[in-house]
Formats: structure tokens, sequence, C-alpha cells
């Protein structure tokens, strides 16, 4: 199992990694959406994804419109992490394709309740 | 993109410290400041391209990011300010609000307030309560939210002709935004007035691009640093794998000299990425300017708001790169600078006008290459020094005689600004101005090797020029040889060579009475002969020889030394106080084959030589400073106002009473490893801070290589003055002086130490006759390692042995103190190393074949030995003290003996071979 962490804050890919690595998951960072991409296609195959929604280059949500038009991360699991809790932007994640929704700040608890509620296994 | 094995392995050379902040907390505060610092730049281009899509988002996105950051840390404080500064951001970049100087300041305020509050978490561990300046901050950003609503009721108020009073000056900001500008007028504020004068501008190096929409749109124009394709590491690993390809440039030398047939294909490729990767190292030190540059945006519109007056920064060659230690070290003198073009520099707007120039000032920050040195300027279009000003200055502050000053040039007369307490500022301004001015600015400019230059033309502007040496640590230089010893001669000071053939001697170098000259073309140069400079023996007369011909700090002179070998990229290595007292060194250096070669000092030759500095001008400043006497640091005390030689002040410290310390009778601090005895001459006054904790002020003064810490109930100033006379005031306070006018006493500091030394001598005389406690021990036996020197088998306790070096290489140094046998070699450091023979005037015995290296408060040192025995055991039973019988110097170096069964073990105990002590108890 592999993880796939994309967030423009190091604070918060280290962070997540911290928690990842206490558990035995290897993790691959990137900074923007664009080098996210470059991650899948590079990387992959990746169990999940975690996808920031305000970055630079390429937001979060255009990474995953283009992510999810490549049915080769079908099997991916794509969960938005941001800090808006409106409706309207939970709404056009999963319309874009996201399986989970996750607003910042989380503890570990709840990140891996959200994993789990995404469909990620034997985590 | 990074890959991280699931163990946590850390890919960044991060070391977390010990103050107890984790890793992760680390990491939000480096990227949060890191955040915060470009904001600063951000915001301030913002004012001048107000419409910049992009950089609105960089914003935004900066703030969003510390905001989501915090929660994750539960950083309340952090969270609610940062929330209020996001949410009138958002407002920005969706176009809902335009921008205003208001905002801008208003946010500037809060990364200010954020930073403070980062910096508690990184001391203390915790954001600190919430204080009313919290509540403040977010009303005021709230409010500017609300001013918007305002933006709409006065946009239709202007619509009905409610637009009479729009009388304020208008600046470029808010005659592109019109609504904008109106909001701002129904706000009225004082600020208003000045906002609109301050615009700096950051040019792009290639010019011509204008705060035009066009400009905006290219994404590349803010965040085009690649951050994310760095990393960071810790200047002390970056020192330690310096110092390891020293090492490794050894190791080649050594592989390449035993193993002959290495000196093939594979020794070449060896000595080639070794090179190589020498210089790599070297790069991996530089940075580029823009990381002090980035600052002064922020600085400029501060304090052109703060004097009402309309200045725009320029930048150019913000690649240029400097060694980092370097760059560090021009901060300041340039942040200096700046406040200067900008006070006393740039003219009111009005001023401006009225001469004929723009409203809107220039100061102009450039940055680039010229040979091996990189040039910092500072220009600026103001009005000039006025020559006349600082001539009559000069005179009124007695630096010069009327007579004199008549005779300078202007740039002569210019140069003068640079002398301690020069300051023709007409009013002390909160800015600059403040006694302290040019000379801090050249003083650390010189200290990195650097040179200060001025020009100024009245009405038209000043150019303030540093001269940066590339880097610190290393240093092209000329490798020359005497004596079969090498030496190195810093680039920087050689104009050129002159070779001389067999015989050419006695035909080129002429004689008057007993100094050589050499006329190069039809000037005549006076010569040093390296060789007796350093005492080394005399060569056959006539041989052929080199002649360096040197100009060091406006010295010219010719230096002979036996030949010359290669010109070499050399690192500094700093000598130990006993080798830097001689003077004629600037540090040593580990040669490229591993040899090591004594870095000279030219300039310190030549005063020393006496040599005549061949520059009228600096000559004339050099008086003129002679004459403004002793310079001194003025303190309150107790009983009065003191005064403290300037050159004997090391720093100024505020400290808790706490720590302040009791041994025997006499207060201490502890400085890290060390204590500093406290001396309450002066008085000192406890002075509460607004904790509440009772603080001191402690000058921490040095005389020779004594500390003494000076408690001092404020410090006031620092003046100039003779010493005038002795007066018996009391038994430390003797000499008095006339310090602006009043008269003061001065604090003696050799007369404190001389007391301190006589007290602790008596302590030592006590510990004496215990018996050398270094080399006894609790447990009842410890371990020695025994050596042998000249026939005596000695035992050292290991407690300090570092390390035991063989056939380590020798460089002997000249003139130096009899006990030095010399420097050698140890982990990329020179490590000056001391003789036991001649420290007991035995004969050399040819190449010495070990060193011990033991540490020591003054670093590492090394003691050579003739061969190194085992360590073993030995117990404190078989201990005896030194016979009584044992000669001076042997009572005082050796610290008793075990009898064993076969053999006697003379005690040495390192402690007393440091050589700064050796130097102390032993010389000459």
């Amino acid at each position: 199992m592999r993880a796939l962490v994309v967030d423009d804050s190091r604070f918060v890919r280290e962070y997540l990694h911290s928690l990842f690595a206490r558990r035995g998951v290897p993790c691959v960072e990137a900074a923007d959406g664009s080098e996210g991409l470059d991650c899948l296609r590079q990387l992959g195959p990746f169990e999940f994804a975690l996808l920031d929604w305000n970055m630079p280059v390429m937001s979060g949500i255009k990474m995953l419109r283009e992510a999810r038009a490549d049915s080769l991360f079908d099997q991916t699991r794509m969960i938005m992490m941001t800090t808006e809790a409106e409706n309207d932007h939970i709404e056009a994640a999963l319309e874009a394709g996201a399986d989970e929704y996750m607003v910042k700040p989380f503890d570990e608890e709840g990140l891996f309740e959200k994993l789990r509620m995404a469909g990620v296994e034997g985590i | 993109m990074v890959w991280r094995a699931g163990a946590g392995f850390k890919f960044s050379a991060r070391v977390s410290d010990n103050r107890g902040v984790d890793d992760l907390t680390r990491e939000f505060l480096l990227e949060s400041q890191e955040g915060l610092d470009r904001m600063d730049r951000c915001l301030t281009d913002l004012e001048t391209r107000p419409g910049d899509r992009e950089l609105l988002a960089a914003i935004f996105r900066t703030v969003h990011t510390i905001k989501g950051t915090t929660g994750f840390l539960g950083y309340g404080r952090l969270e609610a300010l940062s929330h209020a500064g996001e949410n009138l951001l958002a407002l920005l970049r969706d176009g809902k609000l335009g921008v205003t100087p208001e905002i801008v300041s208003a946010q500037l305020a809060l990364m200010d307030m954020l930073r403070g509050i980062l910096h508690s978490i990184e001391t203390t561990g915790a954001e600190g309560v919430a204080q009313a300046a919290d509540r403040e901050m977010i009303e005021r950003l709230e409010a500017l939210q609300h001013v918007d609503a305002a933006v709409a009721v006065g946009a239709a108020a202007n619509a009905r002709g409610a637009r009479g009073s729009a009388a304020v000056s208008r600046g470029p900001l808010e005659a592109e935004d019109g609504a904008v500008a109106d909001a701002a007028e129904l706000q009225a504020e004082p600020e208003l007035a000045q906002a609109s004068v301050a615009a700096p501008v950051q040019t792009a190096e290639s010019t011509g691009k204008e705060a035009s929409p066009a400009a905006a749109q290219e994404p590349t124009s803010v965040f085009s640093n690649a951050a994310d394709s760095t990393l960071r590491v810790e200047i002390e690993l970056l020192n330690r794998i310096m110092n390891l390809v020293g090492e490794l440039v050894l190791t080649r030398n050594q592989i390449l000299a035993t193993h002959t047939d290495a000196s093939s294909l594979l020794g070449r490729r060896l000595d080639m990425v070794t090179t190589d990767l020498r210089e790599a190292v070297m790069k991996a030190r530089m940075q580029p300017v823009s990381h002090v540059f980035s600052r002064f945006p922020r600085l400029v519109r501060d304090v052109t708001l703060s004097l009402n007056k309309r200045v725009r920064l320029e930048m150019e060659g913000q690649d240029t790169e400097l060694d980092k230690s370097l760059l560090e070290a021009i901060r300041d003198p340039l942040t200096h600078s700046i406040r200067n073009s900008i006070d006393h520099g740039i003219e009111m707007p009005a001023a401006r006008l009225a001469a004929g120039k723009p409203a809107e000032g220039v100061v102009r920050l450039r940055a680039f290459h010229e040979g091996s040195h990189v040039i910092v300027e500072v220009c600026d279009d103001g009005a000039g020094m006025n020559i006349e000003r600082i001539r009559a200055k000069a005179i009124e502050r007695q630096l010069l005689t009327e007579a004199k000053a008549a005779q300078m040039s202007e740039r002569e007369i210019l140069q003068l600004i640079f002398l301690p307490g020069f300051s023709t500022a007409a009013a002390v301004t909160n800015v600059s101005g403040r006694g302290v001015g040019m000379d801090v600015v050249r003083t650390n400019v010189e200290r990195i090797g650097g040179k200060v230059e001025i020009e100024s033309e009245m009405g038209r502007g000043t150019t303030m020029r540093l001269r940066i040496p590339l880097t610190l640590a290393i240093i092209p230089a000329l490798v020359v040889r005497s004596c079969g010893q090498n030496f190195a001669i810093p680039q920087t000071a050689l104009t050129e060579l002159v070779h001389l053939s067999q015989g050419d001697q006695e035909r080129r170098i002429e004689w008057m009475e007993n100094a050589a000259l050499y006329r190069l073309r039809g000037k005549l140069l006076p010569l040093v002969f390296l060789s007796e400079l350093l005492k080394q023996p005399a060569r056959e007369k006539g041989a052929a020889c080199d002649i360096a011909m040197l100009n060091a700090d406006g010295f010219r002179y010719g230096l002979v030394v036996d030949g010359l070998a290669d010109p070499e990229e050399i690192v500094v290595k700093p000598l130990a106080g006993v080798l830097r007292e001689i003077g004629y060194y600037a540090g040593a250096t580990i040669l490229g084959n591993g040899d090591m070669a004594l870095i000279l000092n030219p300039s310190a030759i030549a005063k020393d030589m006496g040599i005549r500095a061949s520059s009228d001008q600096t000559e004339e400043t050099a008086e003129a400073a002679e004459s403004a006497g002793k310079e001194y640091l003025l303190v309150e005390a107790e009983r009065g106002r003191a005064a403290l030689p300037l050159e004997q002040v090391e720093r100024i410290e505020r400290i808790p009473r706490s720590k302040i310390e009791m041994a025997g009778d006499r207060p201490v601090l502890r400085f890290g490893g060390t204590l500093l005895p406290l001396d309450y001459v002066a008085g000192g006054a406890e002075r509460s801070d607004s904790a509440g904790e009772a603080q001191t002020t402690v000058v921490v003064c040095r005389d020779g290589d004594r500390h003494i810490g000076i408690t001092v109930s404020q410090v006031l100033d620092v003046a100039a003055g003779h010493e005038l006379e002795e007066a018996g005031t009391g038994a430390e306070a003797r000499g008095i002086t006339l310090l602006k006018d009043r008269v003061t006493e001065i604090i003696q500091l050799s007369e404190i130490l001389g007391l301190d030394v006589a007290q602790r001598g008596e302590a030592r005389r006590n510990v004496a006759e215990d018996e050398a406690s270094a080399v006894k021990s609790d447990e009842g036996s410890r371990e020695v390692c025994s050596i042998r020197v000249g026939g005596t088998t000695f035992g050292v306790p290991i407690a300090h042995l570092l390390e035991i070096l063989s056939a380590p290489g020798n460089q002997p140094v000249p003139l130096s103190p009899y006990f030095v046998g010399g420097l050698v070699h140890y982990r990329g450091e020179v490590l000056t190393t001391v003789s036991l023979r001649r420290l007991l005037d035995m004969e050399p015995a040819g190449t010495p074949e070990h060193v011990l290296v033991f540490e020591s408060e003054d670093g590492p040192f090394g003691l050579f030995v003739d061969s190194v025995g085992e360590v073993f055991r030995v117990n404190d039973s078989d201990y005896e003290p030194n016979p009584p019988t044992l000669e001076a110097r042997r009572q005082a170096l050796f610290a008793g003996e075990w009898k064993l069964k076969d053999q006697l073990l003379v005690g040495l105990d390192p402690a007393r071979l440091v050589p700064v002590q050796l130097a102390r108890a032993f010389p000459a």
C-alpha cells in the first residue's frame, strides 16, 4: 500500500507523512497538482491520494478532474482536503470524482476514519 | 516530488534543536516564517500592481496556508488573526474590494504580529495569551472589510455629487481606482496623506517591466525562485563537508605519493573528482543577494511613510551570489545606507519639484560582479552631500585644522564621514543620524575584508559602494616559497611579479642606508625580505629571487621571496591566539597538495615595517581619527557616569539577575561552559523589565585574553575623548576624561583584572598544594596513556585526549613562541602543536613522529611526542607529588608522578599545556 499526498504546505505533508509512517505506509509527496499528476503517472499505482484544494500552479480540484479523466487511476481513492466546509465546495469536489471530502484541521482518528469511509482497506 | 520510505527517513538535512519544539512544529515555524517574508515583498508589490490577480492569489494562499496549518497544532491566537487577514484578502482576490494603502498597512502590521507570535512559539513553545492588540488588529481588519460597504455607499454618494472635499493629494494608486480613493477619504485617516507617497517598485533585471497588465499576467513574476528544488542545509554541515573534502584531498595526495602505479588513469580520475567536489562544496555556500534585498521594499516603504517623502526603490542584479556569511554581514550596512539615502539624501517632494526633479525620488540598489569582488551599490538621486558642511563640521569637531581642511580635495572631504562620531544630520530623526553612522558601515564592511567608497554630487545624488570579496572562507592567493616553506599572499594585495635572476639582485636592488628599494617604472618602492622578516636563516647572497609587488590598503611595497609556486584558491583557517598575535599571519591554509601554508597579512607587514601609505588621503584620515581621541562607552553607574574604553568592550548583554551565581565571594555569570567573573564597580542598580523579572546590564570587557563583566545600570552612549590625568578617586577608577563636556571616570580594567588575577593566583597556589587534582581521580585509579619524550616516560590522563596522529607532517611557524612546534593538519583544521622538547629545553628530535590531540576550552591543540606507548590503569596510591628538588619550570609543568613496579611515570596535565596558558605561564 502506498499513499500520495499533494499539498503545497510542507508542514501538512510532514504531518501526514508522520501519521502514515507510524502505520508503515510509504508516502510520496507532491507540492502542487501538476506534480501530483506526474507522481500518479510515473510512480503509480497508489491506493489513495490526499489532495489539497488551494495550491499554486495547479489546484487540487483541477488535478482531481484530470486524474478522473484517465481510467488508469480508477482504482485510486481520492480525498480532497480543504479548510472550506461550505456545501458548494463539497458538492464540487464529489462531482469532480472525489471519494471523500475532509475539512482541515483533522486529527489522526479523523484521517483514518475518512480513509475507511472512502473505501481504503487494511490501514 | 519527494519519495520517502515508510520508516520515516528524512530527506532534508534538518537537525531538531533542544528547545522542546518538535520536528513538526519546527517545520510549521519555518514554513510560516518563509511565507511571511514572501508576503512582505508581495504586499509592497501590490501597491504598484493593485490589479495583479496572480499576486493577489499568491498572497491569499500564503495567509490561507498559515491559517490552515495553525489549526492542526491548535494555535488559536494565530488562527484567529490569520483568519481575519484571510477574510479581507479573499475580498481583494475576488475583486470585491480594491487595494488601498490602509489595507496594505494593516496586512503588513498583521504580518509583524504573526511573526511575533511565531517567535514566541519558537522560544517558549507557546503562542502566549491573546492580548488586547489581537482584538484591535482583528477589528481593524474587519473594519477594512466594511470600508468596502462604504465604497459602495460612497460611490453612490459621489453620483449624487457629494465629492466636494476631495483635496487630498493623489498618488498613482488612487488615480487608478477612484472608488477606492474615495472610500479612503471617507475614512479620513491621518495616515492617508502619507499613504500615497510610497510605492517601491521591484524592477526586474531586464528593467522595462512596468506595472502594466501585461506584466501582471506573467505568472513567473513573483514565484520563479523554484523553492521546491532546493534543500535546507545547516551551515555547520557545510563546514564539515568542506573539512572532509580537505581530508580527502590529503588522502589523495598520500595515495599518489605512495602508490606510483596509481598515478595512472585511476589516480588522475581521483584527482579530478576531488577537485570538482571541492569546487562544488564551495559553490554550495553561495546564496543570491536577493535573500538580503527582499526585505528592503518593506523598509523603504516604512521609512518613506514616516518621513512624508516619496521614494521608489529599484533593485538590480538580485541573482548575484555571495558567500552566506558575507551576505549576513552586509545586511546591516546596507540597511543603514538605504535609511541614510532616504533620510538625508532624498529631498521632500516640494523641494524636489522646486529643484526641477520629479517629486518621487529613486533609491537604486545594484549588485554585480567585478573581478573577484561583488559590488553592491546604494545610489540615490537626492540632494547629494554638502561638501562645505562636512568641511565645517570636521573643523568644528576638531577633526581637522582649518588650514588642512582648505587643502583637501572634495573627494577627501567626503571620506571624512566615515570617521567615528561624525554625523551632519541637522536633527536627530528616529530613522538615522543617531551618532552611530557611517563609521559603523565602514567597520562592518572592513571586518569581512571589503571596502566602502562614496561618491556624491551636490544636487544630483549620492552613491555608496560596498566592495565585497566573493567569499570569506575561500580566497585566491599566490603561493610563494621562503626557506623551503610555503606562504600564501592574498591576490587582492598583489599587483605584479618581478623575477630577478642570479646576480640581478645587486644590480637591480638599490640601497639607501639600510633600506632596500626597487625602481619599478621610475618609481622607488621599498622592499621587504620575507626571510629576514621571519628571521629565517639567511640565503646565499645574490641568488635568484622573486619580488611580489603589493598594494595593501594603500601601502605599496615589494616582498622579496625565494620563489613562486602556483596561484591557488585557498580555504582560510584561523590561527590560535598565540600565533595570531605574531601579526604577520592572516591565517593558515591547507594547499591542494595537502601541504600547509601560512597566509601573510600584507598590510600588517607594511605597517610593522614602517612603510608609509602612498595615498595622502589615507594618511589624512588616519591622522584625523587620531586627533579625535580614544572612544569610550559611556555608562550610568551607581556613583555617576563612568567610561569604559570601547576597544576593550566586547558586547553588552541584558541578563536576568537570577542568572548571577556566587563562586566563593565573587559574583559570576555562566556563559556556555565558562564562568565570567562580574564586577559591581560601576554599580548595577536593578531594573525591572515588563515581565517583572529583575534584569541587569552587563558590559562584557576584555583585557588581553581575560574577560570580565561589568554590571551597570544603563548604557548611555559612545563618545570620544582624551584621558586627562590620574586622579585617586578609587582603587579601580583612576583616569578621567572629558566626554560630552562632562568629566567622566574611566574604569581601568587592568586594575580590576589585576586584583582578580592576584586573588586567583592565591587560589591556584592552594590547589597546587593539594597537588594535581587533575591527574588524580575519585575512584582511586585512572587511565593514562604513556608517552616518551627525550628519554622520560610521561603519563597523560586520557580524559581530554581526542586522538593520536601518526606521521602528521609539520608546518613550522616562524616567529612563533618557542614552545610551539608548528602546525599540524587535523580533520580539515589547522592545529597548533606544542613541543614538549622545546618547552623543556631539549634538542629537537628531527621530524616528530606522533601528535596527541587534546581538547580544551580554546579548541583542540596538539602535543608532539617521540613515541606513544600503551594505555593502562594507574592507582592513586602509587601517586606522589613532584619532588621538591625539581627545577622550577618542570615543577610547574609536571603534575606529580606515579611510581610503578618497573617504571616511573611523570604526570602531565593537558590543561597546563594549552598554548594560551603556556604563553602566560612561560613567556620566553
